[in-house]
């Protein structure tokens, strides 16, 4: 098993260096540049802008570009933005914490809810619950999420109001309220609206999927075997069905484990939640090239580190799968 | 047992991922000041409900991204200097006029003050007494000094280094005289400091990427900076050493970033927020139906012009010859802008929203009378004929028989592109396609990105190189002239190999008797003087149908009611006069 996992580990830097690669090759090939707003400003001329390509070094050629920013990854170093001017990891310390409380919160909420509901839905089969549960995933997966956040807005901060303050029921977004920075239930309170939005759309998807594997393993021999010697029905879903039908959830959780970093570029943008996804389309927009990078690989590591894991907890939980 | 074991791994893994991300939560607050329990949500309007005892009150500005830095000397964007300009101030600064007032000087020097010398050579700064920077230390001519070596410095990382390349010294004569000397007079030289001058404190002048006043700067303004939590809101507070006593009267400054403009209109709605900067002309109806909220605007200086290009396209060669076979012929040119009606424009399609604009010379101090083009179809048809296009084959668009440089058979077709994402000019783009086709010329529209159209010559932009037919697009100069009609006119600012493409003269025009007007009004320190210098470059830049000019953009911010005392400006950014808002409760 370790020897899999080492070998695995290894397998995984060639695959990061081509992405490097590739990722690097593309954004440089886009048009316009980090400097591209300063071409139409009629405050500035082409003798600062030849000082300003000089300081970023956008002169040299790609291939330099490239052996240069390895380089200094090599020393853990993403560089400075060209933008801010700040460290791209200081840039991403800021935003990370953010999108963290956000994105975890609504996949535990995520898990909380879809797991008995998915089960639930499964074990009574074509019910009314069962009905309404996948009408209400169907509608989660096609509404467009955007146009679902602006009607949270719309409802809950311009329509209702709450009945203590007499203020808006929710705030429009942001992580707390100006004068309540860092007070834990502002920030709770900031967090309904956007988590709602984020959930719904997963909830929809996991239910669906924990409904199926559910429907699958309740319908195996070993099922029938219990319920033949007599088990409660309880016992029987909860000890020999629930543990196995929830198995292949794991590969779905590490496959999404690498968004909880990533963040959401919608639900960030509707509610001015400062995290990962709005800095991400932030820097492509300005061509901010060290920041998209280090978005890109840090996503990149997580995604295929992920799936190791996700492999890895399989073996552990399933005696089925083995790894030589 | 395999299955319990299972159960038992998920179980933990469950709680070990519980417990990893509750810890986020705290995790993330533990700067924060102390977190104070409440039981009801606590309002998001502070200044009214909740009753924070803050007798001047606190403006909410929205806006809808960070600011890159709030160091002016690193940045051109125009969201960064809304900011800077209510923490630092420059010594003098125009007016909602275009009036040149003092600001840190005592006096705007001029040569009748002798504060300029006759041939402007050089220009002597005195500077007011009574100024402090927010930590109570004196402003002198020594921050004055400070400011040009690291603006000036290109290796410092300052975008402006250019603006100071004709300045020789400047030089402290005592604590608060300060005398600048240029190797040739600078057209600009009352725009020296326009961005505003630095604490000595800062920082080394040839290492501001570095300094830490680029996110936490110190300036003599009517605010201070408080707090910048990335990506959410920046504070602003009321300077209490600022020099004019009662001023300023507001005591927050927030600019806080809400990228969604439809969520930005509903905290405008509530109450929420005071200002919300540069909403979209869709939104005017919001405001005119909304009796809390007004919108304050004032002429841009972005003008929409076509650039027609003089020379031949995509031939290898960006200079001016040879001549594009269509767009070469001046009576082509003439005759495309006969065969736009800009009145309909101007009033059917932008409602009355823009203004018509005849030359670059349409505002302020050096504002020219050139009058218009009228819409003329059958005069542009029949320039059209006599320039040898005419249509033969009866599909509605000419083709050359006898053209000045195209060949026979040559269809008059051409492409003009703009940029996307901007549904006024997607529009009028269509409008003139429709309106040309009566004429017999085929216009093809084809927008691009804004970054790929002003693209650099490293880039090999097709603006740069002179391949294309038609461009349109909006820009224009500031308070001085001066700089824009020099790139964008003089002969010599045609981007070749041999300039290595500088310039912006993206038509690739060539007028000896321009050049001399660009020339000797940049050698003129009257300003009356140049403005007659300008008018009469004007006219002949008009004539020459090289760039055909379209419409002027307004611009503005939506205000709610409860400000007051406050003006738009056109020549200075949103907070040049914040010292004098006032908020009503």
């Amino acid at each position: 098993m370790g020897n899999y996992l080492a070998r695995r580990s290894l397998q995984a830097i060639p695959l990061l260096i081509i992405i490097s690669m590739v990722v690097f090759a593309l954004l440089q090939a886009t048009p316009g540049g980090p400097l591209a707003r300063f071409e139409n400003d009629p405050t500035i001329n082409e003798a600062d802008l030849k000082a300003l390509r000089q300081k970023y070094g956008l002169d040299d050629p790609i291939p330099v570009r490239y052996l240069k920013w390895v380089g200094s990854l090599v020393r853990l170093d993403f560089g400075n933005s060209y933008i801010t001017q700040q460290p791209v990891l200081e840039i991403i310390g800021e935003r990370l914490p953010n999108t963290l409380r956000l994105m975890a919160t609504a996949f535990i909420v995520t898990l909380l809810l879809s797991i008995p509901i998915g089960i639930i839905s499964a074990i009574k089969q074509y019910s009314i619950f069962d009905h309404v549960v996948t009408s209400i995933a169907f509608a989660g997966q096609s509404i467009p999420i955007f146009w679902f956040g602006l009607l949270l807005i719309i409802v809950f901060y311009s329509k209702l109001k709450s009945p203590w303050s007499g203020g808006p029921l929710f705030p429009a977004g942001g992580i707390y309220s100006l004068d309540q920075q860092g007070n834990f239930w502002d920030g709770l309170w900031h967090m309904f609206l956007p988590i709602t939005m984020l959930s719904l759309a997963w909830i929809s998807w996991y239910t669906r999927f924990l409904r199926s594997s559910m429907l699958e393993t309740i319908n195996q021999d070993y099922i029938r075997t219990a319920r033949a010697k007599g088990l409660r029905e309880i016992w029987t879903i909860l000890k020999h069905a629930f543990p196995n039908a929830v198995i292949p959830l794991i590969t779905l959780i590490a496959l999404d484990l690498p968004t909880l970093f990533a963040g959401a570029v919608y639900t960030e943008t509707i509610f001015s939640w400062p995290g990962m996804g709005r800095l991400f389309f932030q820097s492509a927009m300005r061509r901010d090239y060290p920041v998209l990078m280090a978005v890109v690989m840090i996503t990149a590591v997580l995604i295929v580190f992920s799936n190791l894991l996700a492999d890895f907890v399989y073996a552990l939980v399933d005696p089925r799968i083995r790894y030589g | 047992m395999f299955q319990k074991r299972s159960i038992q791994t998920l179980f933990y893994l469950i709680i070990a991922l519980s417990l990893a991300l509750t810890a986020c939560g705290p995790a993330a607050t533990s700067t924060a000041p102390p977190a104070q329990p409440t039981k009801a949500p606590p309002s998001t309007e502070p200044t009214a409900t909740e009753g924070v005892p803050a007798p001047s009150g606190r403006v909410v500005i929205l806006v809808s991204e960070d600011p890159d830095t709030l160091n002016p000397y690193l940045t051109t964007a125009l969201l960064a200097s809304q900011i800077y300009t209510a923490v630092t101030e420059p010594l003098v600064q125009p007016d909602q006029n275009g009036e040149y007032q003092p600001v840190l000087a005592e006096r705007v020097p001029t040569t009748k003050n002798g504060d300029v010398s006759a041939d402007g050579t050089e220009v002597t700064w005195h500077l007011r007494k009574d100024v402090v920077w927010s930590d109570n230390t004196p402003f002198t001519a020594a921050d004055v000094v400070f400011t040009y070596k690291a603006a000036s410095n290109a290796d410092s990382g300052s975008v402006r280094s250019s603006a100071f390349s004709k300045v020789v010294s400047v030089e402290a004569v005592d604590d608060y005289t300060v005398v600048v000397k240029y190797s040739e007079f600078n057209s600009s030289f009352l725009d020296q400091f326009q961005w505003g001058i630095l604490p000595s404190s800062a920082g080394d002048p040839a290492d501001m990427l570095n300094w830490d006043f680029n996110r936490h700067p110190m300036g003599t303004g009517p605010f201070m900076f408080k707090e910048w939590v990335t990506g959410d809101h920046l504070t602003l507070a009321a300077n209490p050493n600022y020099r004019e006593q009662g001023k300023p009267a507001i005591a927050e400054l927030v600019f806080q970033v809400v990228p969604s403009e439809e969520v930005r209109v509903q905290m405008m709605q509530q109450g929420d927020a005071q200002i919300m900067m540069w909403p979209g002309s869709n939104l005017r109806d919001v405001w005119e139906a909304d009796p809390n909220i007004q919108l304050e605007l004032v002429p841009g200086i972005y003008i929409l012009r076509m650039f027609l290009n003089l020379s031949m396209p995509n031939d290898g060669d960006p200079g001016p010859t040879p001549p594009h076979p269509i767009l070469g012929d001046e009576n082509v040119r003439k005759a495309i802008a006969l065969g736009i009606d800009v009145n309909s424009i101007v009033n059917d399609l932008a409602l009355g929203r823009v203004t018509r604009v005849t030359s670059p010379f349409a505002l302020g101090w050096y504002k020219c009378d050139v009058p218009p083009d009228p819409y003329d179809p059958e005069t542009a048809k029949a320039m059209l004929e006599k320039a040898g296009w005419v249509d033969t084959n009866g599909d509605g668009i000419r083709e050359a028989h006898g053209a000045k440089y195209a060949p026979d058979g040559t269809k008059l077709s051409l492409s003009m592109v703009g940029y996307t994402d901007f549904k006024l000019l997607e529009q009028t783009e269509l409008v003139m396609a429709d309106m040309l086709k009566e004429i017999g010329v085929d216009l093809q529209v084809s927008n691009v990105e804004m970054s790929v159209l002003f693209g650099s010559w490293a880039d090999k932009a097709p603006r740069k190189m002179g391949d294309f037919d038609i461009l349109v697009y909006d820009t224009g100069a500031g308070i001085n002239p001066q700089t824009h009609i020099a790139d964008y006119f003089l002969s010599t600012n045609i981007p070749t190999d041999a300039n290595g493409g500088t310039g912006a003269n993206y038509t690739r025009w060539v007028n000896p008797q321009a050049d001399d007007l660009i020339n000797q009004a940049g050698r003129t320190p009257d300003l009356a003087d140049r403005k007659a210098l300008y008018c009469q470059l004007g006219q002949i830049i008009h004539d020459s149908y090289s760039q055909i000019f379209l419409y002027q953009f307004q611009e503005g911010h939506a205000f709610s009611t409860r400000i007051s005392g406050n003006q738009v400006s056109t020549w200075a950014p949103l907070t040049w006069d914040v010292e004098n808002w006032t908020l009503a409760p």
